[in-house]
């Protein structure tokens, strides 16, 4: 048998090379994302995204759309450009807690959250739609929030404020800093 | 049909259609305007919480609630909406004070009810105007007819030639 020569050898571990990285990147990037968290038999909410990119413990989201279902109350939307999932978030100690990206909330370790940002939109949360540049999601507290500029547009009434704070199944909203109230009419 | 299809109608047409555009255009740009004009009333604060289901909503600290017939400042305020998200009572409390352009007072509590046209000044109540102070446990302010009802611990000062003071 006629032993490889190095040439061989080289051109087998290019060819393994490019194989292995294609593999990965045709893994990593998916079209037409979709998730759903339960609960038993209930659902909590559904996602829908554009495209999604995987990590480790990392969803990376184009497009998104996430539909919660509150139970008791009517169900509501969060559109946003993107978002990022992180899920099963490791318990970090508080050393290391700088390295983690400020936007996820160190405290929230073993649970998942969503972060949406970029022309983020909340329909028909309490017969409203709140804007905000950013949302934050935990699966700990089950509450959404943002430390950024908010408005909030109802039929009779306009609110502006710095950071929000609202549980999807509850009914109560808090507006953190500079509220501005505007009621129509009346 | 040739007839009806001239270049002379469809001219017309186009322009009838331009018209109607721009005429919806501008309806649209004017609803805007109004609704935004039609913002009555407005309330500034540091921060708030609103419940919605039971349709209150609780500002607080620097709260400043300005209509069309002036300003109330505290440091805390409470309005409570009803099913239709109109304002059925404003529950102003803490340094509150009241200014119009007519009156000035301030309470412990100030209470609005915007649909009774009252204002109502509890505890340590004042109000004044160009010649007249009162004070009061309960002065009950009608802002339509412009009629100030002291029901509880009357005091007053009215400045007339002469001063003359009640209690």
């Amino acid at each position: 048998m006629e032993k490889p020569d190095k040439t061989h050898i080289a051109i087998f571990c290019i060819f393994i090379f490019v194989f292995g990285l294609t593999s990965i990147f045709c893994q990593s990037v998916t079209e037409g994302f979709k998730a759903k968290k339960m609960e038993g038999k209930i659902v909590k909410w559904e996602l829908e995204a554009d495209s999604a990119r995987f990590d480790e413990n990392l969803k990376t989201l184009k497009g998104v759309k996430v539909k919660f279902y509150p139970g008791n109350r009517e169900p509501f939307t969060i559109k946003a450009d993107d978002a990022l999932i992180k899920e099963n978030i490791p318990i970090i100690n508080s050393a290391s807690s700088e390295k983690k990206p400020a936007r996820f909330d160190a405290k929230q370790a073993g649970g998942d959250e969503i972060y949406m940002e970029n022309n983020v939109q909340v329909i028909g949360y309490l017969n409203s739609t709140i804007k905000s540049n950013s949302l934050l999601w935990d699966s700990v507290s089950e509450i959404i929030r943002n430390e950024d500029n908010v408005e909030i547009e109802a039929e009779r009434w306009n609110i502006k404020g710095i950071g929000i704070e609202f549980s999807p199944s509850g009914d109560i909203i808090t507006i953190k800093k500079d509220v501005t109230m505007k009621i129509i009419g009346q | 049909m040739k007839k009806i299809l001239n270049l002379k109608n469809i001219t017309y047409l186009s322009a009838i259609i331009l018209s109607f555009n721009l005429f919806c255009g501008i309806s649209a740009e004017n609803i805007v305007v109004d609704k935004e004009l039609s913002a009555k009333r407005e309330i500034a604060a540091d921060s708030m919480k609103w419940e919605y289901e039971a349709g209150i909503a609780v500002f607080t600290g620097n709260v400043t609630m300005k209509d069309d017939e002036g300003e109330i400042r505290c440091l805390k305020m409470t309005t409570l909406f009803d099913d239709n998200d109109e304002i059925e009572k404003i529950l102003a409390e803490e340094n509150a004070t009241l200014s119009r352009e007519k009156q000035k007072g301030g309470a412990e509590i100030i209470e609005i009810y915007p649909d009774k046209n009252l204002i109502v000044l509890k505890q340590n109540a004042w109000i004044s105007s160009d010649k007249a102070t009162f004070q009061g446990e309960e002065i009950v302010f009608d802002t339509e007819k412009e009629i100030i009802n002291i029901t509880k611990g009357v005091k007053g000062q009215i400045q007339t030639g002469n001063t003359m003071e009640i209690e």
